[in-house]
């Protein structure tokens, strides 16, 4: 729970994998750790919400809107 | 680290006293809260109620019960300044989920600040609610 209670794992990713990371960092202006934190925060809140009965839609600039299925 | 020290001005005394701000709250924090806020705001909202015309003070229907649910995903992080005891106000943040539409920031995430509360005494003692 505390941020200082941190634990290390070894991740294994592909290549592909890898670089999406990467450039999600860069692009983001965060360490790869951050990356992957901002990523388990994001799909715990969407799965929560989601097993409510919730549903998560995107809106288009053209007020368009689609759901998303998360898997 | 997730308690620092801070000074908050006690508005009784007007001088400035040490706090502590607390950077990651726990569900219980926000229950001893909630134990110490609701019959302060209830006064305040009853003194509310008796005023003609008053504006609305948002917080003061807020429990702090339901929101320490949230508490339980990662995406949320509540603060709090703490002084001899007693909460003396809380936050509650979002931290995933929202980026910055504006440059230079652009694509880049963003804290959002979901909601706060004080003490209704602090509305007392401001002169919000006479």
């Amino acid at each position: 729970m505390m941020s200082g209670d941190r634990k290390t794992m070894t991740l294994n990713l592909t290549d592909r994998e890898m670089r999406v990371v990467e450039e999600l960092a860069a692009q983001k202006d965060l360490t790869k750790t951050a990356v992957i934190r901002q990523a388990i925060r994001l799909y715990q809140l969407i799965d929560a919400r989601l097993a409510e009965g919730e549903k998560l839609f995107f809106e288009s600039r053209k007020r368009r809107k689609s759901e998303l299925t998360v898997l | 680290m997730n308690q620092v020290g801070i000074k908050i001005l006690d508005r009784a005394s007007g001088a400035f006293v040490f706090a502590t701000l607390h950077q990651e709250l726990n569900a219980a924090a926000l229950l001893e809260a909630e134990a110490q806020w609701k019959p302060l705001r209830e006064e305040a909202q009853a003194r509310l109620n008796r005023l003609p015309t008053s504006d609305e003070v948002e917080h003061l229907h807020w429990d702090w019960i339901v929101k320490s649910r949230k508490l339980s995903l990662l995406a949320y992080r509540c603060m709090g300044v703490e002084y001899q005891g007693e909460w003396q106000g809380m936050m509650l943040l979002l931290l995933a989920g929202q980026q910055s539409h504006l440059t230079p920031d652009v694509g880049r995430p963003l804290v959002y600040f979901e909601m706060s509360a004080a003490r209704a005494e602090a509305f007392l003692s401001r002169g919000v609610i006479k």
